[in-house]
């Protein structure tokens, strides 16, 4: 059957072929994102080895549903800062430029927007909330997607 | 059969980039299937194409190509200037046939709700055919319809991207040699392409290095570049002399970057094509040959024939338990290097078949 096929028709088959599979594949993940876009992601550390103080992983901690990565930095003065960076494509077109709240585990809340580049960042007062406090946490959109 | 995951090719991003900006105007990420109409609104669709031809890897590194960008460019200018420089491309007419960009911009016209202000004359670009008419549009809800979209998206960006694509497949950055005093024709700049890859084969894979004389000779000899009388002349140009320093400074993401390049402009064959995309009746002959050839298997044929058809991923892949053990236990859960994996092979099956054909 395989000889029968003809250059033009060929072409045609090779082109559809192309068309069909890469749409589906970018539709399945533009609506894989708007299916993971819960009103809360949530970030949950491991259980901490050893008997020191629980410390923020340096590599960060990222979401339940793999959209958002979190990082721990510091001011000059000390006060940390909670970096948040959406992931991929769906996470970006998720996230960017959408108004977010954190709940954190003791029950303080912070409230941020994340830039066009899908990054929100987070300067938390050291004297009221403190690094074990961070080991789990809800991050909960806002506002509509623009 | 081939497994694994494998990254994915050149000539496979532009079809998802269509494909996905198909799907970003037809409000797929935002609106329920429900919703009939979609608003355009222009910044809104810029912010989330500039966001993703800067941030996702697999764009920035094939498609805008940030490894040829100096600093101190970011992933953010290089992706300002591929916008402004293929996807506002103004794409011209061949004779008094209509331009890629005037059948993309008939199609959006062909969905509007209510009247609409008429479009600037001129060459219209991909952006100017997506976003300079109508505002609201009827939503493009059956599937052979989103990929007549991205089929006419498709063939702007093969028209659109290639001028960008053959600079950054010499290894050289768009910005410097595609607007300015310094700017190089389109036809040069595959000719000089044809001449850098006779030079590689020339130098026998030993790059890092400039290559002598001879070796630049006996490549100027199989691929002349038109308008330069030999190989001195050429490479005495600053032109030439840009692509004979970028090629003895060849590192590894330069080498991987020719290749992922060259696939994504090495189907001109295709690009020419101007039929219409195939019923999935049409197709199901190459299918059953390349099942019968052992190219794929049963179900991996009716997954295809599934989405030709135009079922949705999510509801075949959920509804096909072999399926899913395959994707999980050889592609690691990873459905787009499974779907280029089958895809690729059932196109290399369906090409040669041809090719043998008497």
């Amino acid at each position: 059957m395989a000889n029968q096929f003809n250059e033009t028709e060929t072409v045609r088959f090779l082109r559809t072929l192309r068309v069909t599979t890469q749409t589906a594949l970018a539709q399945y993940a533009l609506q894989r994102g708007r299916q993971a876009a819960r009103p809360t992601a949530t970030f949950m550390a491991l259980a901490a080895k050893g008997t020191g103080d629980w410390r923020f992983p340096a590599s960060g901690l990222m979401s339940a549903d793999g959209l958002v990565l979190a990082k721990l930095t510091r001011e000059a003065t000390g006060a940390p800062i909670l970096e948040l960076q959406a992931q991929g494509l769906v996470g970006l077109s998720l996230y960017a430029s959408r108004t977010a709240r954190i709940v954190f585990a003791s029950g303080l809340k912070a409230q941020g927007a994340f830039d066009r580049d899908g990054r929100l960042r987070l300067v938390l007062e050291e004297t009221t909330i403190k690094e074990a406090d961070l080991a789990a946490f809800e991050l909960e959109l806002l506002d509509e997607a623009p | 059969m081939s497994s694994g995951s494998a990254p994915k090719g050149g000539r496979d991003i532009v079809a998802y980039f269509a494909g996905h900006l198909a799907n970003l105007v037809n409000g797929n990420d935002v609106l329920s299937e429900r919703e009939p109409t979609i608003v355009i609104k222009p910044f809104s669709l810029y912010e989330k194409v500039r966001r993703a031809l800067a941030a996702n890897r697999r764009y920035s590194e094939v498609l805008v190509g940030v490894w040829a960008y100096p600093q101190p460019n970011t992933a953010e200018d290089a992706a300002d200037f591929y916008f402004d420089n293929v996807l506002d491309r103004p794409i011209g007419s061949r004779g008094a046939e209509p331009s890629s960009a005037d059948n993309l911009a008939g199609l959006i016209s062909s969905r509007a709700v209510g009247p609409f202000p008429a479009r600037a004359r001129g060459p219209l670009s991909i952006w100017k055919a997506l976003v300079g008419g109508a505002t609201t549009l009827r939503r493009f809800s059956e599937q052979k319809e989103l990929f007549e979209l991205s089929n006419r998206i498709l063939k702007c960006l093969d028209a659109a991207n290639r001028p960008y694509a053959e600079v950054l497949r010499l290894g050289l950055c768009p910005k410097e040699w595609l607007v300015g005093d310094d700017a190089i024709g389109v036809n040069t700049l595959k000719s000089a392409n044809a001449l850098l890859k006779a030079l590689k084969a020339e130098m026998r894979g030993v790059y890092g290095r400039r290559p002598s004389q001879g070796e630049l000779e006996a490549a100027f000899a199989l691929a002349p570049v038109p308008g330069f009388k030999d190989a001195r002349t050429f490479a005495a140009t600053l032109f030439g002399s840009a692509i004979l320093t970028r090629l003895a400074g060849q590192d590894e993401t330069l080498l991987t970057s020719f290749e992922a390049v060259e696939a994504t402009i090495g189907v001109e064959a295709e690009a020419e094509a101007d039929q219409p995309l195939m019923e999935a009746e049409e197709a199901a002959p190459y299918l059953d040959a390349a099942h019968a050839a052992g190219a794929i298997d049963g179900e991996e044929k009716r997954l295809l024939v599934a989405i030709m058809g135009g079922r949705s991923l999510a509801e075949v892949m959920g509804s096909n338990l072999y399926l899913r053990r395959r994707l999980k236990s050889d592609f690691d859960n990873d459905l787009e290097a499974y779907l280029d994996d089958l895809s690729t092979r059932t196109a290399k099956f369906v090409a040669a078949a041809a090719r043998a054909r008497p």
